[in-house]
């Protein structure tokens, strides 16, 4: 809905953005539209014009977007494995058995460089 | 009743065999698809004798088929107890899981805004969105939904193939529900906090799926490259797991079979 909102240049009624989602083949009831409009625009991420009753995406710099969101990202990097980075969401106990198991099995981590060749 | 006592039995060994034998020596380093697979096998195994068991002497207390002997009070004991801890249990899962199914409203959000505002351009690879995201801040993740986020921060700071071994590392997350099996120990854990099992579950399943994932980005991309993808996301955003995920690698290297490296076809939407 926000990326559909964000398209657009002119406000769009609840009508509209159904028959928009429904267009792009997420056909939804007008309620259902309207309440997830309504809960955008308490988050802040959508404005409404009381006279038109039309819904526009509120303008906001996309680099200071992707900053607060990153943010959002980061928090998630905790175990509730809702996001999996490629940083892993390793403890500092799974560290201490993964470093163990290597220097146990000779195979400790020291002088890892990048193989130019390779890549 | 007998079978009723054996599934118990059998619960209790693999609940407290399991973390002695499954972190036992090295192997895991070697196997670490394995060593999954066995984690999971062990809390299935458990869960399902326990259920089990307490369905069986329900079904003994329903049918009155011990009519005589200790058998029916032990039975009828059995049962309201273990309907009564099945009870807590799921009074606690219900809980636990509240607080993860908030995180992941709020991530989907985050990330779904990131991707509205911030996508430089989308592939798709193998079936899945890959979103390259306009960003310097160091990010490389996959959501449950199935979408791979890479910003430009990690774009930039290495070559095309080790950004494709990253992107491969990621997608090995989403082919195998690694969130799913994530959460689960994740709930179990907090299901039963004095549980070494459940503990060591949680934390053993989080470094495995990162192991898992890193091989199966290996059998693709070839070991060197996602070394060395592992190597550069460390100069960008430090974490000591990088590393020491680049020397498992480097020492003990995946089968990969060159001539059967099959990368999937790059397409892309904008």
């Amino acid at each position: 809905m926000l990326q559909l909102l964000w398209a657009q240049d002119a406000a769009q009624t609840g009508r509209q953005v159904r028959d928009a989602l429904a267009e792009n083949g997420d056909p939804l009831a007008s309620t259902t539209v309207l309440t997830v409009l309504a809960r955008l625009e308490k988050k802040g991420l959508v404005e409404r014009d009381p006279a038109t009753k039309a819904y526009r995406a509120t303008t906001a710099d996309p680099a200071e977007t992707a900053d607060s969101m990153t943010e959002v990202l980061g928090r998630s990097s905790d175990r509730t494995a809702v996001l999996q980075r490629f940083t892993g969401a390793l403890g500092v106990e799974d560290l201490h058995v993964l470093r163990a198991a290597l220097d146990g099995a000779g195979m400790g981590g020291d002088g890892v460089g990048v193989d130019r060749r390779d890549v | 009743m007998i079978t009723v006592l054996a599934l118990v039995v059998l619960a209790v060994v693999v609940t407290l065999l399991a973390p002695i034998i499954l972190t036992r020596g090295a192997w895991w380093l070697h196997r670490p698809q394995l060593a999954l697979r066995f984690w999971l096998g062990a809390l299935t195994i458990a869960a399902s004798s326990l259920l089990l068991s307490v369905g069986i002497a329900a079904v003994i207390v329903a049918t009155n088929t011990h009519t005589h002997g200790i058998g029916a009070p032990a039975a009828g004991l059995f049962a309201w107890c273990g309907l009564g801890v099945a009870g807590g249990v799921a009074a606690l899962l219900a809980a636990n899981a509240e607080p993860i199914s908030a995180a992941k409203r709020r991530t989907d959000v985050a990330v779904t805004i990131l991707v509205a505002r911030s996508t430089a351009r989308v592939e798709h690879i193998g079936g899945h969105d890959v979103a390259y995201l306009n960003t310097a801040d160091p990010i490389a993740c996959s959501t449950a939904d199935g979408r791979v986020l890479i910003s430009t921060g990690v774009e930039n700071a290495m070559p095309p193939a080790c950004v494709r071994a990253v992107i491969e590392h990621e997608r090995a997350h989403v082919l195998g529900r690694h969130d799913l099996i994530g959460r689960v120990a994740a709930l179990n854990a907090a299901a039963f906090p004095r549980l070494r099992t459940a503990r060591e579950f949680r934390r053993t399943v989080a470094l495995l799926i990162e192991l898992v994932a890193d091989d199966a980005a290996a059998r693709v991309c070839g070991p060197a490259t996602v070394c060395n993808a592992l190597t550069l996301m460390d100069r960008i955003d430090a974490n000591p797991g990088l590393e020491l995920r680049a020397a498992r690698l480097a020492a003990s290297p995946v089968k990969s079979w060159p001539h059967r490296r099959h990368l999937a076809p790059v397409l892309r939407s904008r």
